[in-house]
């Protein structure tokens, strides 16, 4: 059942993504674009051969279309190479090289076609020598920036389409991913079962549910500092203490001196509900779940461990979409490199790790009071 | 006697505290008795055979086993069956599956209520108005039982404990060993519900019990009597008492 429910969530996630990340117009539209954008060439080459060579207008325009339709023709093959090698955060020499390499050659490939076109138009083998070899070469390594410019701006204005785009889904789903809308109505439906049974403790388990709801609410920070997400996570672990009974084990290794360091919000409950979800909640017998954090070579590592059902660990690593899925996103987000989510699963039990860099959050002097005062 | 003829239920719930609550509402109900409980999916499957419940509540999401793969396991016939969960997406494959209502989780007293009232349409309680086609549509066979409300309880009465109803007005009278007890509903939609082997229509107004007749009488004038074991004696109607000549012929 569980499985079902993941793949039905999946589902969603990707419907969403091809919204978001379809800027990609239709075909007829690419081409209308790739026109319009080569008609003020055509027209900058016409006056140039009609004043360079004083050509009357229609021969120099015949030559302007010539050359402009092999550039847009070979460009083509530009623009693939700009999707391959896309613009690089942070800028590496090796990208400058490439081009170095590539604009020669999309000149000479520019000229051999030109010189096709003119022996197919002639009916016979012509190479197009137009104001000379060298200065020919120059234009189309001209050319070439032209079109490496245009197709590296497109570029950039869509990767911050999809950066926005990626924002507001990150806002909708963490909600949906922190607290899972069938984790609140089964804690709603243990609140509504214990009324009778024991109020009193009713009202707790509905303090709890309303005190977590808020923080997944309110929180708007990337990052949090242990602590902050530890009082969350003990409340979500305690109403999933209720429902479970002595199905669930929970253990902690939490040093004092670490619970100021900061992670990102969320993302110890991401890795406690995922074992709730695939590791305890499957399982007939009980569950012990362990929660670590420590240092590690200089970094902090947030262990989250489970002896329940486990999973192949091919499984574990493809599903998209997932809470896990998307912590690796923010992960790389907010790290870039220095962060790592590593999934060790086995039939046996699922631990993961997370390493971060170990920073501590910067300490005011009121923050440190309270501090002092926990 | 409340007790023999109520309904068996099994819980089957993979959290203590849903089937405590369970426990807790349907004690409040009369006519349901619970014969056990079950917190996985094998367990339910093999409490259901060894039990054999008429009524079972079933949790969907269940370590090992689900809900509707226990539904899918089991030999017919399957009891009946109300599915509560969390999950929504599973509805179609429960009423596919025959289930008699799909309870969405958080629920309290009053939506349980409301499938325990399609629970006694399925066992074939003539409920008085239709307001529950789908679980007169999935009663099958004659009912063995009708549910009496006394003040605001609602009591199963086993059929073969009635003697012979009477139609009043509006309303149907169950006589028993124990009383009497009021039906809102017109004696031939209640008749239409019944055995025909085991009942019989002897006047516009009386149905009887076979099993509690004793013999019938005839009148010097030529009238039928029908005389039950408990001593009761019933008018037969002309043309009845010629429908019954024809049968004894």
């Amino acid at each position: 059942m569980g499985d079902g429910f993941r793949d039905t969530r999946s589902h969603s996630h990707g419907q969403l993504t091809g919204v978001t990340h379809s800027p990609s117009p239709s075909r007829s539209w690419f081409w209308l674009q790739l026109i319009i954008g080569w008609l003020p060439m055509w027209a900058l080459f016409t006056v140039l051969i009609m004043n360079v060579h004083g050509a009357p207008f229609a021969g120099a325009a015949k030559v302007a279309l010539r050359m402009i339709v092999s550039g847009a023709l070979v460009g083509l093959g530009v623009s693939a190479l700009v999707r391959r090698c896309p613009w690089p955060y942070p800028f590496r020499w090796s990208f400058l090289l490439v081009h170095t390499v590539a604009a020669p050659l999309y000149a000479l490939a520019w000229i051999a076609t030109c010189s096709l076109i003119e022996s197919l138009v002639r009916w016979r083998l012509a190479f197009d020598m137009g104001p000379g070899l060298g200065r020919f070469v120059v234009t189309g390594v001209w050319l070439y920036l032209m079109i490496t410019a245009v197709s590296y701006a497109q570029q950039a204005t869509q990767r911050t389409a999809l950066i926005q785009a990626a924002t507001a889904r990150a806002q909708l789903a963490a909600l949906h991913a922190q607290l899972h809308p069938h984790f609140l109505f089964n804690a709603l439906h243990t609140v509504v079962q214990l009324i009778p049974l024991d109020p009193a403790k009713a009202s707790h388990a509905a303090e709890l549910l309303a005190e977590l709801l808020r923080s997944a609410l309110d929180e708007k920070r990337d990052r949090i500092t242990l602590a902050e997400e530890w009082r969350f996570v003990e409340r979500y672990l305690a109403i999933e203490q209720l429902r479970f009974g002595d199905r669930l084990q929970v253990t902690t290794t939490l040093p004092v001196d670490l619970m100021d360091a900061t992670l990102p919000s969320f993302a110890l409950q991401t890795l406690v509900e995922n074992a709730m979800r695939h590791g305890a909640a499957p399982k007939l017998g009980a569950t012990h779940l362990h929660i670590e954090a420590r240092i590690e070579a200089g970094r902090l590592c947030l262990i989250v461990s489970d002896d329940g059902v486990g999973a192949e660990p091919s499984a574990m690593s493809q599903t998209k979409g997932t809470g896990l899925h998307r912590l690796r996103e923010r992960l790389a987000g907010l790290y870039g490199g220095n962060a790592k989510l590593t999934i060790q699963a086995s039939p046996a039990g699922v631990t993961a790790t997370l390493h971060l860099p170990a920073t501590h959050a910067a300490l005011t002097p009121f923050q440190a009071a309270s501090n002092d005062d926990e | 006697m409340s007790e023999r003829n109520a309904v068996s239920t099994l819980i089957i719930d993979d959290e203590p505290l849903a089937r405590a609550g369970l426990r807790h509402l349907l004690q409040a109900i009369d006519w349901i008795r619970c014969v056990g409980e079950a917190a996985d999916g094998q367990t339910a499957i093999e409490s259901i055979q060894r039990l054999q419940p008429e009524l079972v509540l079933l949790d969907v999401q269940m370590p090992g086993c689900s809900g509707i793969d226990v539904l899918r396991r089991l030999p017919p016939p399957a009891p009946r069956i109300i599915f509560t969960t969390a999950y929504a997406e599973h509805a179609v494959a429960a009423f596919e599956l025959g289930a008699l209502d799909y309870l969405l989780k958080p629920f309290g007293a009053a939506r349980l209520a409301a499938a325990l009232d399609r629970v006694r349409a399925s066992l074939g309680e003539p409920l008085p108005s239709t307001l529950d086609r789908y679980g007169e549509m999935l009663a099958n066979g004659p009912m063995q039982r009708l549910f009496v409300r006394s003040g605001r309880s609602i009591q199963p009465l086993a059929i073969a404990d009635i003697h012979w109803f009477e139609a009043v007005g509006d309303y149907v009278v169950a006589h028993t060993q124990n009383g009497e007890h009021i039906l809102h509903l017109a004696l031939s939609r209640l008749e239409a519900r019944l055995d025909p082997q085991g009942f019989a229509r002897i006047h516009r107004a009386h149905l009887i019990n076979l099993s509690h007749l004793a013999r019938f009488r005839r009148e010097l004038d030529g009238r039928l009597i029908a005389m039950l074991h408990s001593g009761v004696e019933l008018p037969v109607s002309k043309s009845k008492a010629q429908v019954f000549r024809d049968l004894a012929r």
